[in-house]
């Protein structure tokens, strides 16, 4: 039954929806008229096959320009060298700036070959001295100023006193450097280096036009003691203008500098090194890893940079695979000091763990099989690492709880620090890699392995500290040269020598002999013997050197996965 | 209360919601575990404590707590929210930068959220328990509750790469030059300097994440338009305008849907705020260079300067919105005062 009222209302409605129906739809209506529009505006709307061409075509990139997708915003800081210091941008260093030496070739990225420098260093007798002639014919892209003695120096002088993360190596590895004329360079070295030139290949020490860079505000002072620095603040202030301006000598310069869009880079037409076949060189911000290779897949881009083994499987014949071997570990740091590490303190303890992992398992389950293992934390590919590989534990649980029954902890738990908000090397999960290590770990009776998440800051708060048992961490070379893994982590002075305690005497003494030997079968065989010396120490347990891969259209050529310059650029370039 | 006078009060107020925000920022900042030096400077400079001590004089982080809060409101009282720690850039720029790009994406998509939600709203009130009542709740319900992560995917799968219709990122297409920057709004800007490639590249870039965000607010425009149009067209005034003899369109659409707007006028407000601030997801996924994307950079790099800005353009915002529907509640109503 229907009261009158409620049927006037019903009646009512019924108009009204009607009308509304008419009226609101055809607003609607009309919203996606206008979005179909300018679909046809761009080329059409219907998926026909050879609509959709004429669609793409607006995406589609010139022949003479490299796009490559890249998470610019969260990984790319600068590309000033003074400030310089993230390993994701390094591809674009390599083709704004030169420095002395380069490692062109990425598949031997320790063949190291001079670039501004005319040849390789000359040592003096006592190696405490090295003396490095510069060419003649190089000049700024942007100035056309010629490239000299003073603006070596200046720019290492920038780079030590700015003292960020890169400054290092304006310190470490020379105590002066001296101009003998225009073209002549005098470094003084702490301690004899065959590894110079190869120090000097890492993109922090790239050169910059002087006077360029003082126009800018830049300096090369020593800062003042002032509570503002203002020899910080102006440098700080000159690298803004650096990352618009580009102040080198390499074949490109930059055009556009906006990490939140596109770092552009343009061909710079009178470069002292040949014209580069490529006109552009474009970084798209793109921050999901998915939207990277999507883009490479429907021609808005030419290469992506964020690549995991896992996204492999599903890629068909229409973009290529590059893949390269890196100069990364990801690594176990178990502490030496019985304050914090407790069991992991003892040796024995140290050494079960070593073999009680399935490191093939990690290998072919989590990286699928995109990633080697070296014996120790000197990375295949330098020297007397594949000499060291018979020395390295392989997973033996019978021996694993043999020695942990001779260590006499007997039943203990041992606390794993991991980052909860990052990835590992190749793109890995350390969540799952802890649960890998947990379960391989646990195999051994008496030992429980709590695993820890934490956000990275802090992990690396903690281990910076020395206050951990067991931390998973990772290193990234700064230069194509052994001694950027022997000192930090051998010589008891080193970075992640301090994290773990390690300090031995007789190391020490074996580190700073090789770092100084020419002669190339003693120089490795004194890493064998410090490698060997390491395993039996333990104090830093090698999981994986993983792969780099990335993925790009197939009309790129030339395109080379690089361990220091991540992309080799240089000789890149489009066949259409 | 004139509208005037309920401006200023609003602005004053907002004056103590905004200290109190920076002041919760800051304390959750400090409390947080993690530090702003370690994310600039290496692994080899971590042990180095005059490097650090100098960066940390150079931010400010060497005095006490307090102190550096006091600092920095004599800042932002000057108009300087400082430097981020990450960039080197000032905070203000890169917000100035990121803003225009947010707003650009939260108008569109409330745009199309209101142009789909009202009237949805409305034929599901007037057809209350018909088909169209049960489809648009349907709509509601599915589009509210999906995660709009997933929803950004699945339309990035399908319209940006297996359809190939729209670009799959950024704002404009790869290389393109942005017109002369005027008011920071590409849109706009490439309007006024007459470049119809820029504007209409710009379009085709933000219709998925705008649509995205947009189906993710319409569910709730929706069933906050329907639930209140029907409470309103139960009411005595619009049983008597229909009593005069006025034609339904205008009982509805001029008489009751006005009274039913004023709380979904609420939401729409909120939902508003939200897609300002809370575009984060759909940022990074379509990789739009907005206000969301800058924040999570700047929290996951225990940037405090960059955090501090951009919370507080984040409460400005809500500040300002909420005022907005403040004062849209007198002209819906002139009857409302604030006392």
């Amino acid at each position: 039954m229907t009261l009158p009222q409620q049927e006037f209302q019903n009646q009512g409605s019924s108009k009204v929806s009607r009308l509304l129906s008419r009226r609101m739809f055809g607003q609607s209506t009309l919203v996606l008229a206008g979005i179909s529009a300018l679909w046809r505006g761009r080329g059409g709307v219907t998926a026909a096959p050879e609509q959709q061409t004429r669609m793409l075509q607006s995406t589609q990139i010139d022949a003479s320009t490299l796009v490559i997708a890249d998470s610019l915003s969260s990984q790319w800081r600068t590309l000033d060298p003074a400030f310089f210091y993230e390993s994701s941008p390094s591809s674009a260093m390599y083709l704004i700036y030169d420095t002395l030496y380069h490692a062109p070739d990425g598949e031997h990225p320790t063949e190291i070959q001079p670039l501004l420098a005319l040849d390789m260093p000359e040592f003096s007798d006592d190696g405490l001295t090295a003396t490095i002639r510069l060419r003649n014919d190089v000049a700024f892209h942007n100035t056309g100023n010629r490239l000299t003695a003073s603006d070596v120096i200046f720019s290492w002088n920038r780079l030590k006193h700015v003292g960020l993360s890169g400054s290092f190596l304006a310190t470490q590895y020379w105590t002066a450097v001296d101009a003998l004329d225009d073209f002549t360079l005098q470094l003084t070295l702490p301690r004899p280096n065959a590894d110079l030139a190869a120090v000097l290949v890492a993109p922090m020490l790239s050169i910059t036009d002087k006077a360029a860079v003082e126009a800018l505000g830049g300096t090369d002072s020593e800062p003042s003691t002032e509570e503002d620095s203002p020899e910080l603040q102006a440098n700080l202030a000159a690298k803004e203008a650096i990352d618009r301006a580009s102040v080198g000598s390499g074949p490109f310069h930059i055009a556009k500098w906006d990490i939140n869009s596109d770092v552009i880079l343009e061909r710079s037409s009178d470069a002292w090194a040949g014209t580069p076949m490529l006109d552009q060189v474009i970084y798209r911000n793109t921050l999901d890893v998915n939207a990277q290779l999507q883009s490479v897949q429907i021609g808005e881009a030419d290469v992506a940079m964020g690549v995991n083994a896992f996204s492999l499987a599903d890629l068909g014949d229409d973009v290529k695979i590059i893949s390269g071997r890196t100069l990364a570990i990801q690594y176990l740091g178990l502490n030496l000091r019985p304050e914090f590490g407790g069991p992991t303190a003892i040796r024995e303890v140290r050494q079960a763990i070593a073999c009680a992992i399935d490191y093939q398992g990690i290998i072919d389950g989590i990286l699928l099989g995109h990633a080697v293992r070296p014996a120790t934390v000197l990375p295949l590919t330098l020297d007397g690492s594949e000499a060291a590989l018979p020395l390295a534990f392989s997973t033996d649980l019978d021996r694993a709880q043999k020695l942990w029954d001779e260590s006499g902890v007997g039943n203990a738990t041992i606390q794993l620090d991991y980052a909860s908000d990052a990835f590992g090397r190749g793109g890995v999960s350390f969540q799952t890699l802890a649960a890998k290590l947990q379960a391989d770990l646990e195999r051994i009776e008496g030992l429980t392995l709590k695993l820890a998440p934490m956000p990275n800051s802090q992990r690396n708060a903690r281990y910076r500290s020395g206050e951990f048992q067991i931390s998973v961490a990772g290193w990234v070379p700064d230069f194509p040269g052994v001694d950027a893994y022997a000192t930090p982590f051998f010589h008891s002075e080193g970075s992640a020598a301090g994290r773990v305690g390690l300090s031995i005497p007789e190391l020490d003494d074996l580190v700073v002999r090789a770092a100084a030997e020419q002669d190339q079968e003693t120089r490795i065989e004194l890493y064998v013997e410090i490698q060997r010396r390491a395993i039996e120490e333990s104090c830093y347990i090698v999981l994986y050197q993983p792969n780099d891969i990335k993925v790009s259209r197939p009309e790129v050529e030339g395109l080379q996965v690089h361990p220091v310059y991540q992309l080799q650029l240089r000789t890149t370039h489009k066949t259409g | 209360m004139t509208v005037w006078s309920l401006v200023a009060r609003r602005i004053l107020l907002s004056l103590i919601v905004l200290l109190l925000v920076s002041l919760v920022t800051f304390v959750l900042m400090h409390a947080v575990p993690g530090d702003p030096i370690d994310a600039i400077i290496g692994d080899r400079q971590a042990g180095q404590p005059e490097i650090r001590e100098r960066y940390e004089a150079l931010f400010g982080l060497d005095e006490p707590a307090s102190v550096q809060y006091l600092y920095y409101l004599k800042n932002i009282s000057q108009g300087n929210l400082g430097i981020s720690i990450v960039s080197g850039e000032p905070v203000a720029t890169e917000l100035k930068r990121a803003l225009p790009a947010t707003f650009e994406l939260a108008f569109t998509a409330m745009t199309l959220a209101l142009l789909a939600g009202i009237p949805l709203g409305v034929l599901a009130a007037v057809r209350k328990d018909g088909w169209q009542d049960l489809a648009a709740r349907w709509l509601a319900v599915g589009s509210a509750s999906m995660p709009v992560f997933w929803m950004a995917l699945l339309a990035s799968y399908v319209f940006a790469y297996q359809l190939r219709w729209l670009p799959r990122t950024g704002r404009l297409d790869v290389g393109m030059e942005e017109p002369e920057r005027v008011t920071g709004f590409v849109s706009i800007d490439a309007l006024i300097s007459g470049d119809l490639d820029v504007f209409t590249s710009f379009v085709r870039h933000i219709i998925l994440p705008a649509v995205v965000l947009a189906v993710f607010s319409l569910g709730l425009i929706t069933r906050m338009v329907r639930s209140s149009l029907l409470t309103a067209l139960s009411d005595d005034y619009v049983r008597t305008a229909r009593a005069k003899g006025l034609p339904e369109r205008t009982v509805v659409l001029q008489h009751a849907l006005r009274n039913a707007m004023i709380p979904t006028i609420t939401v729409i407000g909120l939902t508003f705020s939200g897609l300002l601030t809370g575009a984060a997801i759909v940022e990074t996924i379509f990789s739009w260079p907005g206000l969301g994307q800058l924040a999570v950079r700047m929290a996951l790099n225990f940037d405090y300067p960059g955090m501090l800005g951009a919370t507080l353009a984040i409460a400005i915002i809500y500040v300002v919105v909420s005022t907005l529907v403040d004062l849209t509640y007198l002209l819906l109503d002139p009857r409302i005062h604030f006392g």
